[in-house]
């Protein structure tokens, strides 16, 4: 296995962990009737505005903690530099993280057309965006895997 | 996978050239070590530019590197 797919199933694990951390979260300081209850966008920036740091955060993290164990298990070193095949990879699994989003996005108006309450849609659109995610690595590691 | 439209002759040359490590040509190319894997198992075709340069590497025509699978074409 390359670099690059094991670097992928990294950020899988890490798009998953934090998915789950981040739903325990909400659902222990946010009981569901009272989210429900009534509709607030201040709520949603907050969780919107808290994840992103909390992502981008814990991904350097563990993949700083994969590139260690990684170097002392293989001794192969951290592939730092981007060729041709890298580019069309990431070109490629753009595309599909952002026609899981637009479909996602599309889903998560059906909540408003039938009357229910829009914290469905936000909670729509943030389904949509790890989904996104998810279809990124997923797609990366399968081009690394193989190939196109 | 779809076939790959090109098939080449990369570790053969590899092997004649004082067995040049895949690392070798990577940097002298300017690519991952991973690439020129990825070629020599046929999971990618390079873009002309890389194939003219690979090419080089070896003193050889394009041609006896890399040769066209028309076969693998969609209809």
């Amino acid at each position: 296995m390359t670099f690059q797919e094991k670097r992928s199933i990294v950020n899988a694990i890490s798009i998953l962990l934090i998915a789950a951390l981040f739903s325990w979260f909400i659902w222990q300081h946010y009981p569901f009737e009272e989210i429900l209850g009534s509709f607030s966008l201040i709520f949603w920036g907050n969780m919107i505005l808290l994840l992103i740091p909390i992502q981008i955060a814990s991904n350097v993290l563990l993949n700083i903690i994969f590139s260690i164990f990684n170097k002392v298990i293989t001794n192969e070193d951290e592939v730092h530099m981007t060729d041709e095949r890298d580019k069309m990879i990431e070109l490629r699994c753009t595309r599909n993280g952002c026609y899981v989003l637009l479909l996602g996005l599309m889903l998560s108006m059906l909540p408003l057309v039938f009357g229910l309450s829009a914290h469905w849609t936000f909670g729509g659109i943030m389904i949509s965006l790890f989904l996104m995610q998810l279809t990124w690595t997923g797609s990366e590691f399968y081009y690394y895997n193989k190939g196109f | 996978m779809a076939k790959a439209h090109t098939s080449n002759n990369i570790r053969k040359l590899r092997f004649h050239h004082d067995e040049m490590t895949q690392q070798e040509l990577a940097d002298k190319v300017g690519v991952t070590r991973q690439t020129i894997l990825a070629m020599e198992k046929g999971k990618y075709s390079p873009s002309l530019e890389l194939a003219f340069k690979i090419a080089h590497v070896f003193q050889l025509p394009l041609e006896e590197v890399f040769t066209y699978n028309p076969e693998n074409d969609q209809a």
